[in-house]
């Protein structure tokens, strides 16, 4: 097929793209064949077309078209590491505010336990003195009520041991230098009455530096008892004396 | 004339297209830019009008000129200015999208929208020429029946073939083929001395 068998606006309706079927095929063919002059003819056919696109009503195209445009050109870089370094030191920093957080946290409730702890050693000191201070209170009243009876336990080489006795008020046993006791081992206090077998009043083991304290209320009169007797019995003590008593008291 | 215009592609104290071409082919992208400067209303304008999307207008957009940018060494100047080369690549472009069968698969699901009328002509154009180019043409078009200017329409904005626009505006092939060379001819016609 020849170039003079196409009419010149062929190259135009090519261009339009409204050719089809063999007519398309036939015009290729001779687009293939025509060399330089077919193709120049193309061009000039090119630019008559492309004036149709002028007939469009202009628009601005979107802002972002152009940044997009000019961000998909940049050359591609490898991947920065300022923001990975950036990123690294941010959770460095972190870390460290944290391990900082955490210790300066740790520090706060180690003060805080410490607090609470003296708090507590406090509270108990103050309920240990207060409990002292009412012990001491009831023994002042029972030495100092009237009808209470002083007795003496021991020799002058053993240890200082008295008793206050009230009939009302019940029996304050108070000494020092009192010997170690081996363990589960105690001291027991009866009263010897002057009819009858020993009666309990109370056991106990002296403070570490020999000291005893101890207040009892007793169910007898003084004016019914012999004496007072002191002996050494298991620790949770005993219903009747099991050895002989190592400190005594005459009454009257 | 008209032709001889685009064909001189000067743009007075400015670097013409041309200069700006060769240095896109030493991968300036200041280059481009300009151009992009210059040609995109035009190009984005036909796009828009063939695709009937901004979003498919947008991306096709970024699609002529990436091609502009990555293949600036296959435009050859001596063969014709920029204008044309850039609208017939993006009508190529446009096309091969509206015959795909993704491109009519989005166009239903969004519908055949087009931009507000007050988009539209947003900014006075700076490029003077080319304003008074489209002015020309639109001079020119106007000269045809309304007939020719719909079968050209749907030719050129739409890619679609002879027979295709028969059966579109359900008229008979021949009908269609003579209106549509009788457009061509008239174009012809009016920049005959340049063709």
């Amino acid at each position: 097929m020849s170039q003079q068998q196409f009419l010149p606006e062929t190259y135009d309706l090519f261009v339009l793209g409204v050719l089809e079927g063999e007519e398309l095929e036939a015009f290729q063919k001779h687009l293939a064949e025509g060399g330089g002059v077919a193709r120049a003819e193309l061009v000039k056919a090119e630019a008559r077309v492309a004036q149709v696109g002028l007939l469009a009503p202009e628009i601005e195209p979107p802002a972002h078209a152009r940044r997009d445009l000019m961000q998909a050109i940049a050359p591609s870089r490898p991947p920065r590491r300022s923001f990975p370094a950036l990123a690294w030191g941010l959770a460095a920093a972190m870390l460290l505010v944290a391990s900082l957080a955490s210790w300066r946290m740790l520090t706060l409730q180690n003060q805080f336990n410490e607090v609470q702890q003296r708090m507590a050693d406090l509270d108990q000191q103050h309920e240990a003195l207060r409990a002292e201070t009412d012990t001491y209170r009831q023994v002042l009243e029972i030495v100092s009520a009237p009808g209470t009876i002083s007795v003496s336990l021991g020799a002058a080489d053993s240890p200082e041991l008295h008793a206050y006795w009230n009939e009302q008020q019940g029996l304050v046993l108070a000494g020092q230098n009192m010997p170690t006791l081996s363990p589960n081992r105690a001291y027991q206090l009866w009263v010897i009455p002057k009819a009858g077998p020993p009666q309990d009043a109370g056991v106990f083991r002296p403070e570490p530096d020999g000291r005893v304290l101890m207040i009892r209320p007793l169910g007898l009169a003084p004016g019914d008892a012999s004496a007072l007797a002191i002996t050494d019995e298991p620790e949770s003590g005993s219903p009747q004396p099991t050895t002989q008593p190592i400190w005594v008291g005459p009454l009257g | 004339m008209l032709l001889a215009t685009l064909l001189e592609g000067t743009l007075g104290d400015r670097l013409t297209d041309e200069a700006l071409m060769e240095r896109v082919v030493q991968r300036d992208a200041q280059a481009l830019e300009q151009l992009y400067e210059r040609h995109s209303r035009t190009v984005y304008s036909v796009l828009l009008r063939m695709t009937e999307q901004p979003a498919s207008a947008d991306e096709l957009l970024q699609d002529v000129f990436l091609r502009l940018w990555n293949n600036a060494s296959s435009y050859q100047a001596t063969h014709g200015p920029l204008t044309p080369w850039l609208l017939t690549l993006a009508r190529n472009i446009a096309v091969d999208r509206l015959r795909s069968k993704g491109e009519r698969q989005r166009r239903q699901e969004y519908g055949m929208e087009l931009p507000p009328e007050e988009a539209k002509n947003a900014r006075i154009d700076e490029w003077v020429d080319q304003r008074r180019l489209a002015a020309e043409v639109r001079q020119r078009m106007a000269r045809l029946s309304d007939a020719q200017r719909q079968a050209l329409d749907l030719a050129y904005y739409k890619g679609l073939s002879h027979s295709e626009i028969a059966s579109r505006l359900g008229e008979p092939l021949g009908t269609v083929k003579t209106w549509i060379r009788s457009a061509v001819l008239q174009l012809r016609e009016e920049m005959g001395e340049e063709t």
